[in-house]
């Protein structure tokens, strides 16, 4: 039988359409309950699918709609696939987004705009769905630009402040540099094999892109552009903190767990045409190090609770990417889970502790909540547990574990890399304990006046038991022959090739897990011990704003676009045709004694016109 | 016959809303929509067996000789290409007519309106080219009309409809240079003196001369798309009447038909040889009437440099001579005009509201008038195109289909795109988001305004996502066009872009 996939996306847009139409005359309830409730539906259809998938991995499910653009052998139909690979993004997207939709139910309740909310919401999922369900390359880049439009319009969701539109529209055009590249890309893909249709490109990638490895490379690295974009990678991290401008549910659900993702999937899903070129694996290896490495110093220096989260987020991006550029796809698409898990319960849990602070987010105005607040206390414990990676008792270790030993371990790897990887883990737990003793213990200095009810902490639960639980079904080679997630996706992914000789994998994990211990024993010495106290300095300043991008790609991009539009904004080229114009009036209106009034034009030129026919019809 | 009909109905509803306004102000309007209605549905049922017909010599033909001692007929004619932009035409048309209720003296109104549109119905029917040349300059003179009259009080530049006429009019006559050109040597050549289509397209002509008369048509077309430098005209007429910019959404289709109807069969070897200046005139358009859409306030002169940057990716579509890049010039031609369209509808409505178009006038008006902004924000989606409507489409086949030609063309022409991204959503921000400023009563759109703006919007996101109609409509003539075009012998294969490729770059393959 087949199985119409389609509604997995066609659910939450249809609660998009009905929301976005009727949602002025609904009343709350319902229009959570259309929210949550379309979301849920896919995820139930998700789980019924999955039950096939978990007895046949290598499953492959397909619908197609309709031909999108058909022109001669050129055919872009609107197909949608599911594989394991996209199995897995489908249950994260509608499992977490789910519970993110629940939780909002109550978290955006005394807000204005609640249907706009959720038909936002639900137009994210779906298009978030469309893209990880594209059977071609340019329906995902449909759900590509779809979700780029809901982030838009959720980072800017309390439009009365102008400081948030300004985010919104600055997360916009930065991730749309990226993905131009991304269509470019994809130009290129339409030359070289005729097709966009992944299946096909996936297959023929050896045959078209192996005798020519520079174009491998190029077509890589513009599909690289896009995805750095959208994951907020270097050179286009700039936009994620500023993101944060957005309710809390959505930092959870689009600038965490799914959407900033969307540039893994990307890799992940055209692996075949990356594997080809040596080059463009090293340098997505190299923006992940990097990114993980930059990002995470930031973190530390950050007083906003969701920008510490935010640089967070692009930190462990980093860590995904690096997986991909060693060629460990299935550890990214592991990572990309666990982090899921954790990083949405961390939004979540803060997103209540600025709810119950009455929208405080400086850190250092918080304190001593862990009494006040123990529910969110200990989900956010967890949550942190999971990104500081502690061993054995979080998911977290056991997804960041096998991208740091891979990152020496795969043949693709070597000591830099996995330096930088186990420093990024160092200063991680570093900052996420500096985050939970500044936040939740010392002393109390704003009081808490609500009291999050349970439709926020019922998710918050549950995602902690998934970050906790999520670890368990793939563990390190060395310790267990259980690898539930890796098996999973055999079909989809190859397995990650290892250096021939190898050091024992359990002195590696030591030194990591020693190092992330040794970052919360730091934390507790700086954060606990003593008061803290948010100190600033030029140096700080410049870690603060995260290196100063802004400032750079202000100075070399943004000024002098605007100065280039403003010279001209009086358009020189039409002035000078107005100049001529004058003169030709002046002489027109000499001319015009003899002429009647304003059909002169006409007439002179239908004259000439008559002059030259005639004088033509003479000459022959 | 029936093309005869469709014209004969909009003139005589042109007389009859003359006549008719002297007995009821609304009879003008009501006659006109009737109309228009009556010849849109008879173009739109015919539409299925045109799109098979060869231009020139199909069953709906309709010729008579007409100025018989220099060999003119009064051919008409139509193939899938014409109708579709006679069925545009027509439905922009309506949605014109019913935007206009309380205009006043409609009797002149209307009767200027029909024969405008008529005019430009005539221009996608005419087979012969003093015909077509009539019925260019037969769209030119309403639309002069239309601008005095109509023009804002307050619009300070008096010289606009003058700016219209003569940019329009000199470019027109150098046309008719050519036209009279091409009669003579073809005359020369085989003694049929003739200024039919089919048979002037059968002219030998030495390549300098081939090129000195393209020009002249080019250059007509060029100024009527418009593309930078021959510009200036456009702004001027979106500001001088709200109303000036749905006619100028159907005229300035009219450059580009030209262009795939005459320029190109007519002069294939001089247009490939254009081919790398139009390519320069299409960048330079995109990107320079970009910045300075990005750098205005008023929200009638970003429409009017929006609909310029667009112009500029269907200049660059046309001469890549790929069949992907043809279909997306026919998409952009449509989208373009209902996203700009809409813009300016909207810029009308906020002007109407707040007394104002500058866009950093008024903030916040979400908070007041949600079903405004939500629109406005479709249509700047639209404008900055957003996958899911129909100028997405255009934008992508047409760079799709550039980039087998040109890489370095496609990216400076996807910077466009970002360019589109930053002017379209910087209208969003400045009007619709913020905090409310603004006149103390503010009214949501009107049931009527709503209509036609849901109408535009599901038209973009229909043609978006289901492209079929269109791209069957037009495909039997692009592909005839584009085998008459190119210079290799093999047949049209994708992969293998059998058209011209040698042109541009050639050291990048």
């Amino acid at each position: 039988m087949i199985q119409p996939i389609w509604l997995l996306p066609a659910l939450p847009f249809l609660g998009f359409m009905i929301l976005a139409l009727a949602g002025k005359f609904l009343s709350k309830k319902i229009i959570a309950s259309i929210g949550i409730g379309s979301v849920a539906l896919s995820f139930l259809y998700a789980i019924f699918l999955g039950k096939a998938f978990l007895s046949h991995p290598d499953l492959h499910l397909q619908f197609t709609l309709w031909d999108w653009i058909q022109i001669g052998t050129f055919n872009f139909s609107l197909t949608f696939s599911i594989d394991s690979l996209t199995m897995v993004f489908i249950w994260v997207i509608t499992g977490v987004g789910g519970l993110i939709h629940w939780y909002s139910a109550e978290y955006m309740e005394k807000e204005e705009g609640y249907s706009r909310f959720f038909a936002y919401m639900n137009l994210f999922v779906g298009f978030m769905l469309t893209l990880v369900m594209a059977g071609n390359l340019l329906v995902l880049y449909l759900g590509w630009e779809g979700v780029g439009l809901c982030s838009y319009l959720l980072i800017g969701f309390f439009y009365r402040d102008p400081a948030n539109n300004y985010a919104a529209r600055k997360a916009f055009i930065v991730t749309r540099i990226g993905d131009t590249a991304l269509l470019i890309g994809l130009f290129l893909l339409i030359r070289e094999f005729g097709t966009l249709d992944i299946a096909t490109i996936a297959n023929q990638a050896n045959q078209v892109l192996g005798i020519n490895l520079s174009m491998a490379t190029i077509v890589s690295l513009l599909l690289l552009g896009g995805a750095v974009g959208k994951s907020a990678q270097l050179p286009l991290q700039v936009w994620l903190p500023d993101a944060m401008a957005g309710p809390s549910p959505v930092s959870a659900l689009i600038h965490a767990a799914t959407m900033v993702t969307a540039g893994v999937y990307l890799i992940a899903r055209t692996h075949a045409i990356f594997a080809l070129s040596p080059f463009a694996m090293q340098t997505v290896a190299i923006i992940g190090a990097l990114t993980l490495l930059i990002a995470a110093i930031s973190a530390l220096f950050q007083y906003d609770i969701k920008r510490v989260l935010a640089y967070s987020t692009i930190s462990q991006i980093g860590y995904m990417f690096l997986a991909l550029g060693v060629g460990a796809w299935s550890a990214a698409i592991f990572h990309f889970v666990i982090h899921a898990f954790f990083k949405a319960l961390l939004f979540l849990a803060a997103g209540a502790v600025i709810m119950a602070l009455h929208h405080e987010q400086n850190m250092f105005k918080m304190g001593g909540l862990y009494k006040k607040m123990p529910v969110v206390f200990a989900t956010f414990l967890i949550g942190s547990l999971s990104l500081a990676a502690l061993p054995f008792i979080s998911g977290g270790f056991f997804s960041k574990d096998s991208i740091i030993w891979y990152a020496y371990a795969s043949e693709n790897g070597n000591l830099l890399l996995w330096s930088i990887a186990t420093i990024g883990a160092f200063i991680t737990s570093l900052y996420t304990f500096r985050m939970i003793f500044i936040t939740f213990f010392g002393n109390e200095k704003t009081h808490i006046h609500y009291t999050p009810g349970k439709t926020m902490t019922v998710p918050l639960i549950i995602l902690a038991v998934l970050t906790t639980a999520g670890g368990y079904i793939e563990l390190p080679h060395n310790l267990a022959h259980l690898q539930l997630f890796s098996g999973f996706l055999s079909s989809t992914l190859p397995q990650v090739t290892l250096k021939n000789v190898l050091p024992p994998e359990g002195v590696f994990q030591l030194i990591v897990a020693l190092l992330s211990l040794m970052g919360i024993w730091l934390a507790y010495q700086f954060y606990l011990k003593t008061e803290p106290v948010y100190k600033t300095s030029p140096t700080r300043q410049f870690f603060l704003n995260g290196w100063n991008f802004d400032k750079l790609y202000e100075k070399l991009f943004v000024r002098p676009f605007v100065w280039l539009s403003n010279i001209n904004s009086s358009d020189a080229i039409d002035e000078v045709f107005d100049f001529v114009g004058l003169q030709i009036k002046r002489i027109g209106n000499a001319i015009a004694i003899t002429l009647n009034g304003q059909i002169r034009w006409y007439l002179t030129s239908m004259i000439i016109g008559l002059i030259i026919l005639i004088l033509f019809m003479m000459w022959t | 016959m029936i093309l005869l009909t469709i014209l004969s109905i909009l003139l005589l509803c042109a007389i009859l809303s003359a006549l008719g306004s002297k007995l009821h102000s609304q009879i003008p309007r009501f006659i006109s929509v009737l109309g228009l209605l009556l010849a849109l549905g008879l173009a739109s049922v015919n539409f299925p067996t045109a799109i098979t017909e060869i231009f020139g010599s199909t069953s709906f033909d309709y010729n008579v000789p007409w100025i018989a001692v220099a060999g003119a007929n009064f051919h008409l004619s139509a193939d899938g290409l014409s109708l579709l932009f006679i069925v545009f035409t027509l439905f922009l048309g309506v949605i014109g007519a019913l935007l206009t209720s309380k205009i006043s003296n409609p009797g002149y109104f209307f009767f200027h309106y029909l024969l405008l549109l008529s005019g430009i119905v005539g221009i996608f029917m005419a087979a012969d080219l003093l015909l077509f040349f009539f019925f260019w300059e037969m769209m030119l003179l309403p639309m002069y009309f239309l601008m005095i009259k109509y023009r804002e009080l307050n619009d300070q530049n008096e010289n606009t409809p003058f700016k219209f006429l003569l940019y329009t009019q000199v470019s027109g006559l150098l046309m008719l240079l050519g036209i009279l050109a091409l009669f003579f040597i073809h005359g020369r050549q085989t003694s049929i003196y003739s200024f039919e289509l089919s048979d002037l397209m059968q002219t030998t002509l030495s390549l300098p001369v081939a090129i000195f008369i393209m020009t002249g048509f080019v250059l007509a077309f060029l100024v009527k798309l418009p593309v930078i430098p021959f510009h200036g005209w456009m702004p001027a007429t979106f500001s001088a009447s709200p109303l000036a910019v749905i006619f100028t959404g159907i005229l300035v289709k009219t450059g580009a038909y030209g262009i795939l109807r005459l320029a190109i069969p007519l002069f294939p070897e001089a247009s490939v040889l254009f081919a790398p200046t139009a390519m320069a005139i299409g960048i330079m358009t995109i990107l320079y009437a970009g910045l300075i859409a990005f750098s205005s306030n008023d929200i009638r002169k970003i429409a009017a440099y929006s609909s310029i940057s667009h112009t500029g990716f269907i200049i660059i579509g046309l001469y890549a001579f790929n069949i992907l890049s043809w279909h997306g010039v026919i998409f952009q031609m449509i989208a373009s005009a209902i996203g700009v369209g809409g813009l300016a509808l909207l810029g009308d409505a906020l002007y109407r509201r707040t007394g104002t178009y500058d866009i950093t006038g008024i903030s916040g008006l979400w908070s007041r008038a949600s079903v405004f902004s939500g629109f406005g924000l479709v249509i700047s989606l639209a404008i900055l195109g957003l996958p899911g409507l129909a100028n997405f489409i255009a934008e992508f086949l047409i760079l799709a289909g550039t980039f087998q030609q040109s890489i370095v063309v496609t990216i400076l022409a996807s910077i466009g795109i970002v360019i589109a991204a930053a002017y379209a959503l910087r209208i969003v921000q400045k009007v619709y988001v913020g905090e409310y400023r603004g006149p103390v009563e503010l009214k949501d759109l009107s049931l009527r305004e709503k209509m036609i703006m849901s109408t535009l919007v599901v038209l973009l996101l229909v043609l978006g996502l289901y492209t079929r109609p269109i791209i069957r409509s037009t495909e039997k003539v692009l592909e005839r066009t584009l085998i008459l075009d190119s210079s290799q012998p093999e047949p049209l294969a994708p992969g293998n872009d059998a058209s011209v490729k040698y042109f541009v770059n050639p050291q990048i393959d």
